[in-house]
């Protein structure tokens, strides 16, 4: 693993005048190459503030910020645009600019007064726009693109820049869901191919503990826990993250739960698929899944049993059997 | 009686009439009462044996009676669609019935506000200049003693056009306001006076065409102080001279080109072959070189037109307002390649004119035609008034 | 392939104009003659060499300058201000440098019925320093705004705003100043590319020149600032130096042609438009050239319509450009909001 860019003690905030606003102090970190790193955390923790910092578009407030051995102070404007491409969420209005015209200013460090591309320039856009697989997007206007089209082509700017870093705030804000697999899997392909050390930050959180490479979790108490998505979830630093009176984070099943549990305990018997989703329903309704509960649901082959209170129901679908519990409830 | 600027034939001529007129004036009943009213009403007497008669003023006329006048201005300003009418009443003596819808002012009177430079030759020439007591704009005045009253603040400003200042007129409770109309209420003051119930006297001098119908106009202004006797005299000498004047050069066959004006903002704005500055031009014995139009005011050109006609004029009359050649090629220096320019023949009527924007040649020169057209002559044939010196114009170096 | 063939037809558009512009005017004189003329040979009539030499030509070499000029300065304030609908005339840019017009002329207190009497090759280039000076004074105000407003609407209000101030600082002006001094004041206002004479062609030319040359060498600051500021910086912009330069070239281009032929509008708005919607396309690389060529055509255009060739009447610059250029920016403004409708966010 070899540290692109790497912080040191580093201190984020904001200044307004004399007033200093920190937002995170003492943080450590380094990106490697070939790695996608997902940032997460609650909202407004300070995650933009991190990553406009570290794209140097904001001052850090204390500490280092050093790419290979240099800090990125030393850095001109455009050595650093050698170094780091980003990609922001923001709608951009550019006129009659194609996709390929858009990626094509990517390579603006490198060409020369009047912008012209050389041979290597075009060859360097052409394999961008192939790895975002936007080749029939290329020669349309901008303008005239879904928002995953347009993240694709955003995405293929920052890849023709050429830089070892690329960091990409929210790129999947705007998009439905396929598209937002796609595009997160389409960076960590990225990431490992050209061996880009890659940062995005983003809300999903079941597709970032499914595909970040490491996960950068940024808690309640201003620090940064970084790990394999897996073992920042078992250190419990996720659940303590994201806690909140509503809802908690449930090991188990990897996805957050109501806190409420009106309708106490149920044993599930079964395996597979089946009995997967059986215990979701479950959970939705608000029971907690416990092996000691004397309440038991049996999944069958295409039904389901129940023995509540002593009692054997059959319910055909898991509808049934959330109506039935609900009625019960309101008994 | 004071006169000015007379030429010395004319000054013979009034010497002539002044000797004639003296043991008419001594004789009371042949005169008008110039001071004062009538003491005792008698409906037989004719109070004003001296009557004006108007000859070539076209727009306005005069109808005596045995103790009032009536004045009708035709055409106030061009397009007028009525007249005006004023009955001039000898004060001591009952107003007329019937002239209800008619402006009543009784004579002679004894205060007036003036709106226009042209009347105050009139006032100084009636001898009648303490009856002013305000201007419209005192910076344009000319003449030096009515610089000197507004200097001792015996005459004030009181603006002019739709803003005069209405109050200062009640307050300063005139006999007359003598003003001109333009016909647009944005421009005009006589509609907001005469709101006010102030009794407005409107001028048309400025619409004639003729010189001397302009002057004329002098004997409207005599007739509120019943001076028309003064005033007949002046007019005569006035229109003999310019006859004689006008006489001395028609039969000249080799008559200078002339151009006249300059560029105001995109257009040259050339006199119009029946205007003013055309008769007056003609009358002088030149050759204007657009005499073949007919139009009465301006021709609005393109400096390419101008120039394509008259680049060899001759003579070059009223270059904007220039005082030298030197502002005029810093007004725009393609001017020079007029040959009136290279040649120096360049003569504005700014001779007599004051800092604070005062030109003689729109006052007194309004009243003396005759004295502008011996400039003109002096300009355009030099010998035939060879002791004459430029009054109004001067030659630009 | 296409664009080229664009470019081709503009530029024989433009020599059309430029001839068309010498060959009619109030007076007629042949082709012919003006060859002749142009060859240095002597005409049927002196006078007309004075008219072709004297005022057509300067006339219509003005009427390019300031057509190019005041594109290329709307070019570079719609890229600047992110903002279709802007130009000198609307952000007020024209006002300031009226105001520094209005300075010079109406404080030098010399007299004469044009606005340049009396001033002298150093009163030239007092003028065109004046009016640079108040275009670029209220061109940085506007961008210090644009900071803070994020409205594009709300800009373009701000800087109709400041076309009234200025306007009514120049009012107060004219109210303290003697009377020939305000009618030639107002006879500039009313805008015209006849008034250039050839001893202040260089300075005119000049400044146009340089305001171009900084806008052709700024093509690839203008598209990266297409993306806006943070995208243009992460590509390596000296975002500052680049605004800077960009904010000179476009106030000495509008400042030198208002100085010069009064406040003229709607050319700044409308020949980016048509150019982007002949050419199909925002690169600056290939809109500035054709901007400056269709910039000066249109200029040339309107002139010809001014003059109402065959008659002698004059009709005022400043209507004809607003009837070419009102109904292109309402087509604008319509054609924004349909767009601003599919955006699903």
């Amino acid at each position: 693993m070899t540290a692109i860019l790497t912080a040191q003690n580093l201190s984020i905030g904001y200044r307004h005048g004399r007033d200093v606003i920190p937002v995170a102090e003492r943080l450590n970190f380094e990106l490697n190459a070939g790695e996608l790193v997902c940032l997460i955390g609650a909202n407004g923790i300070g995650k933009s503030t991190l990553m406009r910092t570290l794209a140097g578009m904001q001052p850090t407030l204390r500490g280092t910020i050093c790419i290979g051995d240099r800090s990125i102070q030393s850095f001109s404007t455009v050595e650093f645009a050698r170094q780091v491409s980003i990609v922001l969420t923001e709608r951009l209005d550019v006129g009659l600019l194609t996709g390929r015209e858009l990626i094509a200013l990517g390579r603006h460090p490198y060409t020369d007064w009047l912008g012209r591309l050389t041979t290597n320039d075009h060859d360097t856009i052409n394999r961008a726009i192939a790895a975002v697989g936007a080749s029939a997007l290329a020669d349309r206007p901008f303008s005239e693109l879904s928002d995953g089209e347009r993240q694709k082509i955003l995405i293929g700017r920052a890849l023709a820049q050429s830089t070892p870093i690329m960091m990409l705030d929210e790129p999947t804000a705007f998009l439905d869901v396929p598209r937002r697999a796609e595009i997160i899997y389409m960076l960590r392909a990225l990431a490992h191919t050209t061996q880009r050390a890659i940062l995005l930050s983003t809300h999903d959180l079941d597709l970032a503990l499914r595909t970040a490479d490491r996960l950068w979790l940024f808690g309640a108490n201003h620090q940064i826990y970084r790990g394999a998505p897996e073992d920042v979830v078992l250190s419990g630093a996720f659940e303590s993250a994201f806690a909140d009176p509503h809802s908690r984070f449930n090991i188990d099943s990897g996805s957050f739960l109501m806190s409420e549990h009106r309708c106490g305990i149920i044993h599930v018997i079964g395996n597979g698929t089946r009995t997967t989703w059986t215990r979701r329903a479950l959970e939705r309704t608000g029971f907690q899944i416990d092996d000691n509960a004397l309440d038991t649901v049996e999944v069958l082959a295409d039904s389901w049993r129940g023995v509540v209170s002593g009692q054997p129901v059959n319910w055909a679908t898991l509808g049934d059997m959330n109506a039935w519990f609900r009625e019960k409830t309101a008994e | 009686m004071r006169l000015r600027f007379l030429s010395r034939a004319g000054f013979a001529a009034l010497i002539a009439l002044l000797v004639a007129l003296v043991p008419a004036a001594s004789a009371q009943d042949a005169a008008n009462l110039v001071d004062g009213c009538v003491e005792s009403y008698d409906a037989e007497t004719d109070y004003f044996p001296e009557k004006a008669s108007i000859v070539d003023a076209t727009t306005f006329e005069v109808e005596y009676f045995n103790n009032y006048k009536v004045i009708r201005v035709l055409t106030p300003w061009a397009g007028a669609e009525q007249a005006y009418e004023y009955v001039l009443v000898q004060c001591g003596t009952p107003a007329p019935e019937g002239y209800d819808d008619s402006i009543i002012i009784e004579v002679p009177i004894q205060s007036v506000i003036v709106m226009s430079t042209t009347y105050l030759p009139h006032l100084v020439e009636l001898d009648v200049l303490a009856s002013l007591v305000a201007v419209d704009e005192a910076d344009f005045a000319y003449d030096a003693e009515v610089r000197d009253l507004i200097e001792a603040g015996d005459v004030i400003e009181v603006g002019g056009g739709s803003t005069v200042d209405v109050e200062q007129v009640l307050e300063l409770d005139p006999d007359v306001v003598m003003t001109y109309g333009l016909g647009n209420p944005d421009f005009d003051a006589h509609p907001v006076l005469i709101e006010a119930g102030i009794p407005v006297a409107l001028n048309a001098d400025y619409v004639e065409t003729s010189p001397l119908g302009r002057a004329e106009w002098l004997k409207f202004t005599a007739m509120f102080y019943n001076r028309e006797g003064a005033a007949n005299d002046l007019f005569n000498v006035v229109a003999a001279d310019y006859e004689a004047l006008s006489a001395s050069v028609a039969d000249i066959e080799d008559r200078p080109t002339v151009l006249v004006n300059g560029m105001f903002m995109d257009t040259w704005f050339v006199s119009g072959g029946g205007s003013f500055a055309a008769q007056l031009i003609e009358d002088a014995g030149g050759a204007y070189l657009w005499a073949d139009d007919e139009s009465q005011g301006g021709l609005p050109l393109s400096f390419e037109a101008v120039l394509d006609r008259a680049q060899d004029a001759d003579i070059w009359l009223n270059a904007n307002f220039w005082r030298s050649l030197d502002e005029g090629l810093a007004e725009d220096e393609r001017y020079a390649e007029f040959a009136p320019f290279q040649n120096q023949s360049i003569f504005n009527n700014n001779a007599r004119t004051t800092e604070l924007g005062g030109n003689d040649y729109s006052e007194s020169g309004v009243l003396r035609p005759d004295l502008v057209l011996a400039d003109l002559i002096k300009i355009f044939h030099p010998d035939v008034l060879p002791n004459h010196e430029l009054i109004y114009y001067q030659q630009l170096q | 392939m296409r664009r080229r063939n664009v470019v081709v037809v503009l530029a024989v558009g433009l020599m059309v104009a430029f001839a068309a512009s010498l060959a009619l005017g109030s007076v007629n004189i042949p082709l012919s003659e003006i060859v002749t003329i142009l060859l240095g040979g002597e005409p049927a009539r002196e006078s007309w060499r004075t008219i072709i030499l004297n005022f057509r030509l300067t006339k219509a070499i003005t009427a390019g300058l300031a057509g190019a000029a005041l594109g290329v300065s709307g070019l570079i304030m719609q890229t600047l201000f992110r903002n279709p609908l802007a130009d000198p005339y609307v952000l007020g840019i024209s006002s300031g440098a009226s105001l520094g017009v209005a300075l010079v002329v109406l404080a030098a207190g010399s007299t004469g019925l044009t606005l340049l009497s009396g001033l002298g090759l150093v009163g030239d280039f007092a003028l065109i320093l004046a009016a640079i000076t108040g275009a670029a004074a209220v061109l940085v105000i506007v961008m210090l705004a644009a900071r803070r407003v994020a409205s594009t609407m709300t800009l373009l209000i701000l800087g109709l705003m400041f076309g009234y101030a200025t306007g009514a600082l120049v009012s107060l002006l004219i109210h303290f100043s003697i009377a020939e001094r305000v009618q030639a004041y107002v006879n500039w206002t009313f805008g015209s590319f006849g008034g250039v004479t050839w001893s202040q062609m260089p300075f005119l030319g000049g400044a146009v020149i340089i305001g171009l040359g900084g806008a052709v060498l700024s093509s690839k600051p203008l598209n990266a600032l297409l993306l806006g500021d943070a995208y243009a910086r992460s590509m390596g912009l000296n975002i500052r130096a680049a605004r800077a330069r960009l904010i000179l070239s476009a106030a000495i281009l509008a400042g030198a042609v208002t100085a010069f032929c009064g406040p003229i509008g709607f050319l700044g708005i409308a020949v980016p438009h048509v150019c982007r919607g002949l050419l199909r396309t925002s690169d600056h690389r290939t809109l500035l050239p054709a901007t400056i060529i269709f910039g000066a055509i249109l200029a040339l255009l309107a002139d010809i319509i001014a003059q109402t060739p065959g008659t002698t009447t004059v009709l005022p610059l400043n209507a004809i450009t607003a009837l070419f250029g009102a109904p292109i920016v309402v087509s604008v403004i319509l054609r924004r909001r349909t767009t601003e409708g599919t955006f699903a966010s």
